[in-house]
């Protein structure tokens, strides 16, 4: 069975075509995984502006799609069923993908399966390791979620904590800006934090023991798991960015501060800001893991390109008996090939839709 | 020859459908539903009522805007989908230009009509040009604008140059006085009035019923306001009189007319005096 996969969430306008293995192990193989990045467009606002990012989907949808199908060597009536992303993510995003797909899926007279953007990424780590071994506690981190998920088995995801503010991606690109270092923020950091001391600068890192006063989704644990767990494992990334807006404050420091640091400065901010995020992510990622006794960790989406929590989660890892799963850099950011991967394991669950479905921006998992 | 129209610049919206030469259906979308929940279920249903299927298209046409935003990506990528999986063409035109034809048409009408009852009106204003406009809510308590003027034929020489939404205007009859706009109506009727202050003008639009006074109070009684059809009819009518435009599906261009949000407020921030962008950290 061969699916082709539409995401249109937020920046990267993407299209794939996945296909069956017949290998239960390593189930899904990508023939083609195309993405037309804005990042050139967004750069020079400092993050995603969403109705820049609407237009430019609807320029890039066709010749994408087009391109995914010659890539993986394939023509429209080879494809036997089509899955888009219906959320969370940018509405005006969404709708692009989602009524291209729409109308492909009537007009080949092929299913249509929906898609959470978050396990798109999820199985964006079966897609290049095969199945986890299971139960897995997997992160998904990016410039727009920074979410924490149980998964018992192939195909059941229970989030177990979730980002209350900012998520990591936009803390790095948040701090980037603030320090004049350009967009998207992550690579930058990563980059330059090698350079640094990870200690210099003493920046906090959030506990979250209380209930969230903001309405948001429920986080909902597996059936007999300690209900005091529950908020444990959320996330907190506002603190952290005001910290390092009142340091660099206190050096008199404007916004785009770079002119007033050293680069060794800039490069001990870097990473001791890089520090903490790694920290709160991997501290709650392996707390998790200990509690629900999982036997892998996985770290998906943008923000697990990062070099040094690749390099840490894979030392603690190590230490704890655990192996850790990344997913390569051009799965690991927004891309169609996970939503086509997610979409067969959906549509083998027996779930498609009907013509009438709509994008959500707050769809949750 | 099979066209399918769509029409998602205004809440309902519209199909319709051209067989052969005649338009065989015009139907008005459920306003209570959004395009996303409606498309493309609508346009099948649509083609079933009448023994076809998406197979059967010819040509697929959507009106590129302006309107609502979302309700227009919402259209243009529909139709990218169909067209694209079918390896069919797409007819595009701008709601400015087919409000502009609508009231065309209906004035030829109108004047067919008189003629017949052996009136003549149009003498009060034999001195003075007719033009049609169009005067589309554009939310915000602006609209958006644009004003032709009829002509019997444009010949072809004075074609060159002009972008691909002024040729189908002025091969359907239609030359371009002032271009796709949105403003305050005020300011627009000021424009206008102060270009041609004797003319006589036939405005259409969603927005004639809200925001006719400016224009009234410019061009008094030689003002004629009309509410317009459902767009996808005169659509299909006009990709059916113009096969020969129509593009690939990669390459329709919506007509947005405002520009981004974003690009708007930085431009704000940019004119005000440098000691007043004051910085927020984020």
């Amino acid at each position: 069975m061969k699916i082709l996969g539409i995401e249109s969430s937020c920046d990267e306008t993407a299209a794939a075509v996945v296909e069956e293995r017949g290998d239960a192990a390593r189930p899904w193989q990508a023939r083609s995984n195309v993405i037309a990045s804005q990042v050139a467009i967004h750069r020079a606002w400092g993050g995603v502006v969403p109705e820049l990012a609407s237009r430019q989907h609807l320029r890039d949808i066709c010749g994408v799609a087009e391109r995914a199908l010659e890539d993986g060597r394939v023509g429209w009536r080879d494809i036997d069923a089509l899955a888009v992303t219906q959320g969370p993510g940018l509405v005006g995003s969404l709708l692009v993908g989602l009524s291209f797909a729409k109308s492909a899926a009537a007009s080949l007279g092929v299913p249509l399966v929906p898609v959470h953007h978050l396990a798109g990424h999820i199985e964006s780590l079966v897609l290049e390791h095969g199945e986890l071994p299971y139960p897995a506690s997997v992160l998904v981190v990016s410039g727009g979620h920074t979410s924490l998920y149980f998964v018992p088995e192939p195909g059941r995801y229970h989030l177990v904590g979730r980002t209350r503010d900012d998520a990591a991606g936009e803390a790095y690109d948040k701090v980037a800006k603030l320090l004049g270092l350009g967009y998207p923020g992550g690579p930058i950091i990563d980059r330059l934090a090698t350079q640094g001391n990870e200690h210099a600068i003493a920046f906090p890192v959030a506990r979250l023991t209380h209930r969230d006063r903001n309405p948001a989704p429920e986080v909902l644990l597996p059936e007999g798991f300690e209900k005091a767990l529950q908020y444990r494992t959320d996330f907190s990334f506002s603190g952290l960015k005001t910290a390092v807006m009142r340091y660099v404050k206190s050096r008199d420091a404007g916004p785009g501060a770079r002119s007033a640091f050293s680069d060794h400065e800039i490069a001990d901010i870097c990473a001791s800001f890089q520090r903490v995020v790694i920290e709160a992510l991997l501290n709650r990622t392996f707390d998790a893991a200990r509690w629900y006794n999982a036997r892998s960790i996985g770290i998906a989406g943008g923000v697990s390109a990062n070099s040094r929590l690749r390099a840490v989660a894979t030392a603690r890892g190590e230490q704890v008996g655990l192996p850790v799963f990344v997913p390569s850099l051009k799965l690991a950011t927004d891309n169609a090939a996970m939503i086509a991967a997610a979409g067969l394991r959906r549509f083998h669950q027996g779930v498609t839709a009907p013509l009438s479905l709509n994008a959500h921006a707050n769809l949750s998992l | 020859m099979l066209i399918l129209a769509l029409d998602t610049t205004t809440r309902p919206g519209s199909a319709a459908l051209w067989h052969r030469d005649r338009l065989v259906e015009v139907r008005e979308g459920d306003p209570d539903r959004t395009h996303a929940e409606r498309l493309p279920a609508d346009l099948v249903a649509l083609l079933t009522t009448h023994a076809h299927t998406l197979a059967d298209v010819d040509i697929f046409a959507v009106v590129s805007g302006p309107g609502g935003f979302t309700g227009l990506r919402v259209g243009i990528a529909t139709i990218q989908g169909l067209a694209l999986v079918g390896h069919r063409p797409v007819f595009a035109a701008s709601t400015l230009l087919l409000l502009a034809l609508a009231a065309k048409d209906k004035g030829i009408e109108a004047s067919a009509g008189q003629e017949g009852k052996g009136e003549d009106t149009r003498g009060q204003h034999d001195s003075s040009e007719c033009f049609v406009g169009a005067w589309m809510h554009a939310a915000r308590r602006e609209v958006f604008t644009a004003l032709y003027k009829p002509v019997d034929e444009v010949q072809a020489p004075e074609l060159a140059g002009l972008g691909a939404e002024d040729i189908i205007a002025a091969r359907v009859g239609l030359v371009t006085l002032d271009d796709a706009a949105v403003d305050a109506p005020e300011a627009v009727a000021a424009r206008w009035h102060a270009r041609h202050p004797s003319a006589r003008l036939s405005v259409m639009g969603d927005a004639v019923s809200d925001f006719a006074d400016p224009l009234r109070a410019r061009f008094g009684n030689a003002v004629s306001l009309c509410s317009p059809p459902p767009l996808a009819g005169v659509l299909a009518r006009l990709a059916a009189a113009l096969p020969d435009v129509t593009v690939s599906p990669h390459a329709i261009v919506p007509t947005y007319v405002r520009r981004p949000d974003a690009e708007l407020a930085r431009d704000r921030a940019l004119s005000r005096p440098r000691s007043d962008r004051e910085w927020v950290g984020g």
